[in-house]
């Protein structure tokens, strides 16, 4: 099931670090990376990193090694690893979407981290958006100070950020069995982008 | 034409609304269906009220008990009168509706107004559900049950069931109102009509059984004397439709709403982020916003950002204040600021010319102080100027009216001068009995005034977000 929201996602355009999915004892094939994040992955493991179900960080040589300490922690809950590229640190936003009862389709965006978990800074509107709505979107919450490149942050290309929620609207609208989807986070660059982590409920 | 689902219990229907809204807005004949001989009724209200407004079309009663209510001939049933009638007002019993309205279907009556309680509200589903089946059987537009009633006063229609002496009527003007509760509704009505402020419709729609928020404001979008619209909701009907429809009227005329009961729907417990983020009231508002509609905080707010569209929409952000009162200028100055607005200036050469003209205390610049002992005078010297100055997108008079300096002829120079430019000017002053009768004055010149200088400010940007949306709209459509 992931596999197929990942799959969904990089087919419609959206950058997402490089990533396997192995059983336990599987036997499997270690694509290159500088670092590794190794996830467990199973029903009962939704809150991941409340769980201790992440490791980040992880050296190639250490992939198995965290795989063997999940599974022991964490027993029969491991259904699946999910190993991906360890992305590089950035600016962290969320784009999510979902289905409303009163107007359907509608898509949100917000700083990642405190941001979106204290203040709640976060902006809406309906699917589809325009590319105005879309930079309005982005103006309406501090997202704007910030991808100006305040205090040393990178400074981001706001357009590459606006078509992404453009494309987050497009994905909610072709798939109408989608009823939720969190890009948390999403890490930008000052070129370039990753959506590290994709959750889809359907 | 237009199809619709309508969902009743015994399940989902898609049916063909040949409905037209104008039947109930606008119609030629009316019958008063449990009109009553006894003044504390609201049957006898609404009659009344009908008469005293001159409606100009044919009026008939109805009520099996009477001969002549008010001097009108009563009939025992709709199905006695044998011209043609275009719209009921019904107010009987609600169980004794769904007969009525039947009887209104086969005389070929296609407008109704219930104004009867006693449906959905109060959990008569079932009886609800009968009206809405009779509606589509017959091609019956219907506004409410459970609402106030309507006031075209173009047609000099008035079937508001509150009496003209408790409350005021307005005069005729631009702006239409829409609303889904009739004491909130009452009370813009009287507010309105105490102003020098006119509407042209006044819509109370009630539980929305037929027609809904969304049907209202395709109306009015196409309503010739309809300008500006104001609504006040509490829950629609149909989401996406009412969206789409916003957007479009957005386009043509203002659209101000307030919406209440945001505080009470909290977010339920949701699986994602996005879930428990985008609450119901924050998709709402955001609704609002991408549709271009203004939302108003309460009610006095979404009176007085009505008013602003009395006058013309400001092309650009830049605003010129001018104030015979140190302390007045400054808080717009600093709305001026805290809403995101631009100070405005006059060119040099146009400095140095005004400067000629008036005496070397007068503080030059922007607040553009004529200081407490200046006449109409100054005011007029400068608002000439301000109207035709190119960097100037906004004008805010303030008047401090008390000064013993400033005569009343200053409100003539600033009506000359809002006359005279294509820039919105609105007047700030408060004050007692003398001030309240010279912003009066001011305000049927459609002059909009505020008792503050901040929400004044405050106003002239909401209207400048607005005219920068439809532009945008009007780009992207």
């Amino acid at each position: 099931m992931l596999k197929e929201d990942l799959d969904l996602f990089s087919k419609s355009g959206i950058k997402i670090p490089n990533y396997l999915i192995i059983k336990p004892n599987e036997e499997f094939k270690l694509f290159n990376a500088k670092k590794y994040v190794v996830k467990a992955l199973g029903e009962k493991l939704l809150h991941k990193s409340d769980m201790g179900a992440v490791k980040v960080n992880v050296e190639r040589e250490d992939v198995e090694v965290e795989m063997r300490k999940l599974r022991n922690r964490l027993g029969k809950n491991v259904e699946a690893f999910l190993i991906q590229e360890m992305a590089e640190k950035g600016t962290e936003i969320i784009i999510g979407a979902k289905k409303d009862a009163q107007f359907g389709d509608v898509v949100l965006f917000g700083l990642g981290g405190i941001h979106v978990e204290l203040y709640k800074d976060v902006s809406l509107r309906l699917c589809p958006v325009t590319l105005d709505d879309a930079y309005e979107m982005i103006d309406e919450t501090k997202a704007s100070v910030i991808l100006n490149g305040f205090r040393g942050s990178p400074q981001i290309d706001r357009r590459m950020v606006a078509q992404l929620i453009m494309k987050v609207c497009q994905i909610m609208q072709k798939n109408p069995d989608i009823k939720e989807i969190d890009l948390n986070p999403v890490i930008l660059y000052s070129r370039g982008y990753s959506a590290v982590d994709i959750r889809v409920i359907r | 034409m237009q199809w619709t689902f309508v969902l009743l219990d015994k399940g989902v229907f898609m049916v063909n609304k040949k409905i037209n809204v104008k039947n109930v807005m606008e119609p030629k004949s009316i019958a008063v269906i449990g009109a009553s001989k006894n003044p504390s009724k609201i049957g006898h209200a609404i009659l009344k009220n009908m008469l005293i407004s001159g409606y100009i079309g044919k009026l008939y009663a109805v009520n099996p008990s009477s001969d002549e209510i008010l001097g009108v001939k009563c009939y025992n049933s709709i199905l006695e009168i044998k011209h043609k009638i275009d719209c009921a007002i019904i107010s009987i019993p609600a169980k004794l509706v769904p007969q009525a309205l039947e009887e209104c279907g086969k005389k070929g009556i296609k407008g109704a107004i219930i104004i009867s309680g006693g449906f959905r509200e109060v959990g008569e589903v079932e009886l609800e559900n009968q009206i809405v089946e009779i509606s589509e059987k017959y091609g019956i537009a219907v506004i409410g049950p459970n609402c106030l009633g309507i006031v075209n006063v173009e047609k000099h229609l008035d079937s508001i069931f509150l009496p003209t002496y408790k409350m005021k009527r307005p005069q005729a003007g631009k702006i239409s109102f829409i609303t889904q509760s009739g004491a909130v509704g009452s009370t813009l009505i009287d507010l309105i009509g105490e102003s020098n402020i006119g509407i042209s419709k006044f819509i109370s729609y009630g539980n929305a059984a037929v027609l809904n928020e969304a049907d209202l404001i395709e109306y009015l979008r196409e309503d010739k004397q309809t300008e500006i619209i104001v609504m006040y909701v509490e829950g629609v009907k149909q989401g996406r439709r009412f969206y789409e429809e916003l957007k479009k009227t957005t386009l043509k005329k203002p659209v101000i709403l307030l919406k209440a009961g945001k505080g009470t729907l909290a977010s339920k417990a949701a699986a994602s982020h996005t879930g428990s983020l985008a609450g119901d009231s924050k998709v709402f508002s955001s609704m609002l916003k991408q549709a271009g509609v203004i939302e108003a905080q309460g009610l006095e707010e979404l009176f007085d950002i009505s008013k602003i569209f009395l006058t013309r929409l400001p092309k650009g952000k830049n605003v010129f204040v001018l104030t015979n009162g140190g302390g007045s200028g400054v808080l717009a100055i600093d709305a001026i600021e805290s809403y995101k607005m631009k100070l405005a200036s006059f060119d040099k050469k146009t400095i140095n010319k005004l400067k000629k003209k008036l005496p070397s205390h007068v503080v030059v610049g922007n607040p553009f102080d004529v200081t407490g002992d200046s006449g109409n005078d100054r005011y007029r010297i400068v608002l000439e100027e301000a109207v035709k100055e190119p960097h100037i997108d906004a004008i805010i008079v303030i008047t401090l009216f008390q000064t013993a300096g400033l005569n009343a002829e200053v409100v003539h120079d600033i009506i000359n001068a809002s006359n005279s430019t294509d820039k919105p000017l609105v007047a700030v002053a408060a004050g007692g009995a003398y001030t309240k009768l010279q912003l009066s004055i001011l305000e049927s010149y459609g002059i909009p005034t505020y008792e503050s200088p901040t929400q004044a400010v405050y106003v002239l940007s909401k209207a400048y977000w607005y005219k920068r949306k439809r532009d945008m709209n009007v780009r992207i459509k």
